[in-house]
């Protein structure tokens, strides 16, 4: 039993190697570079509005 | 607000892709659907990545992710197909064995014959070499559940391994992502 469960360990590593060696396809690269890009614009699109309310204050003032 | 992830997590997110494949791949059997779990894995961490603790492991943080985005799902379409028992969503599951483009590996085959909690409970400590206590905190259970169900699992393949069913594991790779 032990050798046996020693085999199924080997197999279950060697079977999970290989799938773990195919290559990453592009659909997750082009994903994460959407996200980055749309997370950049939130965040530019945030400065500018934070930009516009200091202006007003400093106007205010 | 949303932070950007710095280049080292974005690096770790790129590097557990092939973790999260082959997870997904043993949770759902379906190469396609695999892939779109990890998008939507992929998607929801990034959003959540705020809420991720620092020092704490990355891929099960995605792990957790991608197999709550599975259940959802499968209770899901359990509903919507009024199946109850889990009949028709089993039967779902074992679906791509008949995939022509897939060569399925025996081994791979005979644990798509354990129930889903001892298959990922295998998976996850005996291919990805996760802790007992990682597994428990990805699969919300006790660690001695988690070391029940992979000696059960293990025992189960052992026997198949053994000869006690006629599905023999062999030696080939169970199938490429890359239907």
């Amino acid at each position: 039993m032990g050798n046996l469960t020693d085999t199924l360990g080997h197999k279950l590593r060697n079977a999970y190697g290989h799938l773990l060696n195919e290559p990453i396809p592009d659909r997750f690269f082009e994903l994460l570079q959407k996200l980055d890009d749309a997370a950049k614009r939130k965040a530019d699109a945030g400065d500018d509005r934070r930009g516009m309310i200091d202006t007003k204050t400093t106007d205010g003032e | 607000m949303q932070h950007l992830p710095t280049p080292q997590t974005r690096q770790a997110l790129v590097g557990a892709i092939p973790n999260l494949r082959a997870f997904a791949l043993a949770l759902c059997g379906d190469p396609v659907r695999a892939d779109d779990l990890v998008q939507e894995t992929l998607v929801k961490a990034w959003h959540k990545l705020d809420t991720f603790e620092e020092g704490t492991s990355l891929k099960s943080w995605l792990f957790t992710i991608l197999r709550n985005t599975f259940y959802s799902e499968y209770r899901r379409r359990r509903r919507e197909t009024s199946d109850p028992d889990g009949e028709h969503a089993a039967k779902l599951k074992s679906q791509p064995s008949q995939h022509s483009a897939l060569e399925l590996n025996e081994l791979m085959k005979a644990m798509d014959l354990l129930p889903p909690d001892q298959r990922e409970a295998l998976l996850l400590v005996g291919a990805e070499g996760l802790a007992y206590e990682e597994v428990a905190a990805i699969t919300g259970c006790a660690v001695g559940t988690v070391k029940s169900r992979v000696n059960r699992a293990r025992a189960k393949i052992a026997k198949m391994l053994d000869g006690e069913t006629n599905d023999l594991p062999g030696d080939r790779p169970r199938t490429s992502l890359t239907a």
